[in-house]
């Protein structure tokens, strides 16, 4: 029965939430419209556009070693910069670096994609049995797509020459017959490796030494960033109006008149709070689900706004929803009136909001980035971002769904003490 | 009759800082309602009447004294004293954006009507408030009268032994207050114990078995019109529409003899006299004298008003 009737107090609140045309367009039409737009103007919304050749650098200190005739080194830099063979050259723009500073840097400003840096020992550590030689590669997050291909053709000759399945002949052909054609310095190379084969197998020869490079945010894929941003800042005002109506409920008796009905003063507050978590729950996924049919419509094809993580993703969403509507409510417990309430309510979302990265990201900026993690916002986002973004799984989203879940608690125990309070006569 | 209703010593004190007012009397308000009757509570604004019923209604925890209600008592049993009453608030307690029937599902449900009884109710209701073409329509486009209608319906949901009605009829017009003082009466006529508040003294002549009249907190007068008016005994109210009279005017008439007291309200003096017709002569001669027109004359038989003014020297409306 105490259940029925906390329901029936929620579905009025419910009711009414998707029942106001005004208040539909704005919890739902602007952040829509809002982050469609910035995905449209930032591009980047689709992820099978034409792939741009991906831009390496090649820094080839490689010395060689007495025992072999050909630098290791020299394989890279034939095969990436200077003879590519046909089925790369759409991929790859090589070129040969001779600063490393100066490449790392434009490795940064997103001038080139991927920098190789090969040490001057590399080879002599190829060559060493038990040893190996590292390769350092530079990579720009924000680079896309043209930087994995370029990473995974690093990657294959690598792997190619660590199985040493003779390598040259097989695993990158067109590397062999550059070689057989033009330099049989490579050729003994690879008869040194073969030798070799026996020794090397006991360890891998070559470690592939990776150093993210700080990507420049704009080149994140801008729905996948907004959509949530702007998601999670329009569900919170959703969710303001639930714990607002509270007040109004005050002020119009109907909270007075639910009291003097024969049901525990906890069927009223216990009911609203259902009534706010579920509205904003609903609204949430209406929302999601609207990106990514938007997405589909204006940028062509299946972008994963959200990610494929369901479980993830509903984990997520279920505990930024819980931490804005304890927010919601805690805010709603401290003003005055309704009207107070509401606009104290709004300055306090839309800081929360700018903090938490809804309008731009917040990450880097020095006292800003600490101070967003005061925010369910920053949690819920990264929580999205990491499962669409990043690729993430549940696992690597847990960390955001315990701050948020406890961001929840807190909130609520908050909202019920001080309305606890104010409504004690 | 028996007593259905007993208020106990019962007292609030409003702590700071919304100011130190206090209703009831240091002992307390002592009162009790029959069985069956409507007891009116008259009062002006700010006198303490919303205060009563809250705490009666389990609304606002009293500082002093209890509420037995069918022998329940509101402070140690209010879930059993909430199943007897229907309150219908002062200001229009619905959800507005709700229409009429959801209203009353909504406030059925609390009350813990379920399934088939809570639907066959609210078609009772809507039946008996007269508004079951309206039913799905929002509560926001109805008018004034309708919307009074509703936030009494909403009351009678559980079929209570006792209605509480805080100045139900306040800021709508003559048909509509009409209906809802015909509608009073049916309903005591149906059994229901009523309490009625109001500051309007037609009313609770009107509907009332008893009254008590209600000023400043405390109850200042109680019992049956009848026995009220007999305590103002033979004094009649002269109402003089004098605009602006100078005091020295007000005060010699005052100092007529069988004068008991004279009051100026808004362009009007009021006098209460021991036998009106018989001093009218005399307060006319003293107006001529200081060279004054006299709009009008009207001489009340002793109504509510006149118990209320003898009391407090104060007119009830202000
Ligand atoms: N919550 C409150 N805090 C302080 N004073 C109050 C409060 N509610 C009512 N009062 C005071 O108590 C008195 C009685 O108010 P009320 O019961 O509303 O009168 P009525 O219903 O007869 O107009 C008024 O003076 C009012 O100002
Ligand atoms: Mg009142």
């Amino acid at each position: 029965m105490l259940w029925r009737k906390i329901q029936a107090v929620a579905w009025a609140d419910i009711y009414q939430a998707f029942t106001d045309r005004s208040a539909l367009l704005f919890n739902f039409a602007s952040p829509l419209a809002i982050s469609m737009i910035i995905g449209a103007a930032f591009g980047g919304g689709s992820n099978d556009v034409d792939v741009e050749a991906a831009k390496v650098g090649v820094l080839n200190l490689d010395a060689g070693s007495a025992e072999v005739e050909q630098a290791f080194g020299d394989i890279y830099t034939r095969v990436l910069v200077e003879a590519p063979p046909e089925e790369l050259i759409d991929f790859i723009e090589g070129k040969a670096i001779t600063d490393e500073k100066k490449a790392r840097q434009q490795v940064e400003d997103g001038d080139l994609d991927v920098l190789l840096v090969i040490p001057e020992d590399f080879t002599a550590k190829v060559i060493e049995p038990g040893k190996g030689g590292t390769l350092q590669v530079y990579y720009n997050p924000g680079a896309g797509i043209p930087g994995d291909v370029a990473r995974s053709i690093i990657d294959g000759m690598t792997t190619q020459i660590n199985n040493q399945n003779i390598a040259l002949h097989v695993g990158i052909p067109y590397a062999s017959e550059q070689a057989a054609r033009n330099n049989q310095a490579i050729d003994a190379a690879v008869a040194y490796v073969q030798q070799a084969s026996q020794q090397l197998r006991e360890k891998e020869a070559i470690t592939l030494n990776r150093v993210g490079v700080e990507g420049d945010v704009q080149e994140f894929n801008s729905l996948q960033y907004f959509g949530p941003g702007m998601a999670i800042l329009f569900m919170t005002y959703a969710l303001s109006n639930g714990a607002v109506s509270i007040l109004v409920d005050q002020r119009n008796w109907t909270m007075q008149r639910i009291w003097t009905t024969p049901s525990p003063r906890t069927v009223y507050l216990g009911g609203k709070m259902v009534g706010v978590y579920a509205t904003g729950l609903f609204q949430m996924i209406v929302l999601m689900l609207a990106m990514i049919f938007a997405a589909n419509v204006v940028f062509g094809s299946g972008v994963a706004v959200w990610g494929t993580d369901v479980i993830g993703i509903v984990l997520v969403l279920v505990s930024v929803v819980a931490a804005g509507a304890g927010f919601a409510l805690v805010i709603a417990s401290f003003a005055k009136n309704p009207d107070q309430g509401g606009s104290i309510s709004t300055l306090v979302l839309t800081v929360s909001g700018l903090l938490g990265g809804a309008f731009l990201p917040v990450d880097d900026v020095p006292i800003l980035g600490q101070l967003s993690k005061l925010t369910l916002n920053r949690w819920g986002l990264d929580g999205f971002t990491t499962l669409s973004f990043d690729g993430g799984t549940v696992v690597d989203i847990l960390p955001n769904v315990a701050v948020l879940l406890g961001m929840a608690v807190v909130f609520f125990t908050m909202a019920v003490f001080q309305f606890g309070r104010r409504f004690r006569s | 009759m028996a007593t259905f209703v007993k208020l106990d010593s019962l007292r609030k004190q409003y702590s700071p800082p919304d100011g130190p007012y206090a209703v009831g009397p240091k002992e307390g308000v002592n009162l009790e309602i029959l069985e069956g009757e409507i007891f009116s509570l008259l009062g002006p604004n700010g006198a303490g009447k919303t205060t009563i019923i809250s705490m009666m209604s389990g609304l606002l925890t009293p500082t002093a004294g209890d509420v037995v209600l069918g022998g329940f008592s509101i402070t140690k049993q209010p879930l059993d004293v909430k199943k007897q009453i229907g309150v219908v608030p002062q200001d229009l307690a619905l959800y507005p954006n709700l229409s009429a029937r959801q209203n009353l599902n909504l406030f059925g449900t609390l009350y813990g009507l379920t399934g088939k009884n809570l639907s066959k109710r609210t078609d009772e209701v809507l039946e008996f408030i007269d508004l079951k073409d309206r039913a799905n329509d929002k509560i926001s486009e109805y008018s004034g009268g309708m919307k009074r209608r509703v936030n009494i319906g909403v009351g009678l949901m559980h079929r209570p032994k006792m209605l509480f009605l805080d100045e139900p009829t306040v800021a709508i017009d003559p048909q509509s207050r009409r209906n809802i003082l015909d509608t009073v009466k049916e309903l005591n006529q149906q059994g229901m114990t009523v309490l009625y508040t109001t500051h309007y003294m037609e009313e609770a002549q009107e509907l009332s078995n008893r009254i008590g009249i209600i000023d400043h907190g405390q109850i200042i007068a109680l019992g049956t019109l009848d026995e009220l008016v007999k305590t103002v005994g033979e004094y009649d109210v002269i109402r003089l529409t004098l605009p602006e009279p100078p005091a020295l005017v007000v005060e010699r008439l005052g100092a007529i003899p069988n004068i008991q007291r004279a009051e100026t309200t808004d362009g009007e003096v009021r006098l209460i006299a021991r036998d009106g017709r018989q001093q009218l002569p005399e307060a006319i001669r003293i107006i001529n004298e200081a060279g004054l027109a006299l709009h009008g004359v009207e001489i009340e038989e002793p109504n509510l008003e006149a118990v209320f003014l003898q009391l407090t020297g104060r007119a009830l409306r202000d």
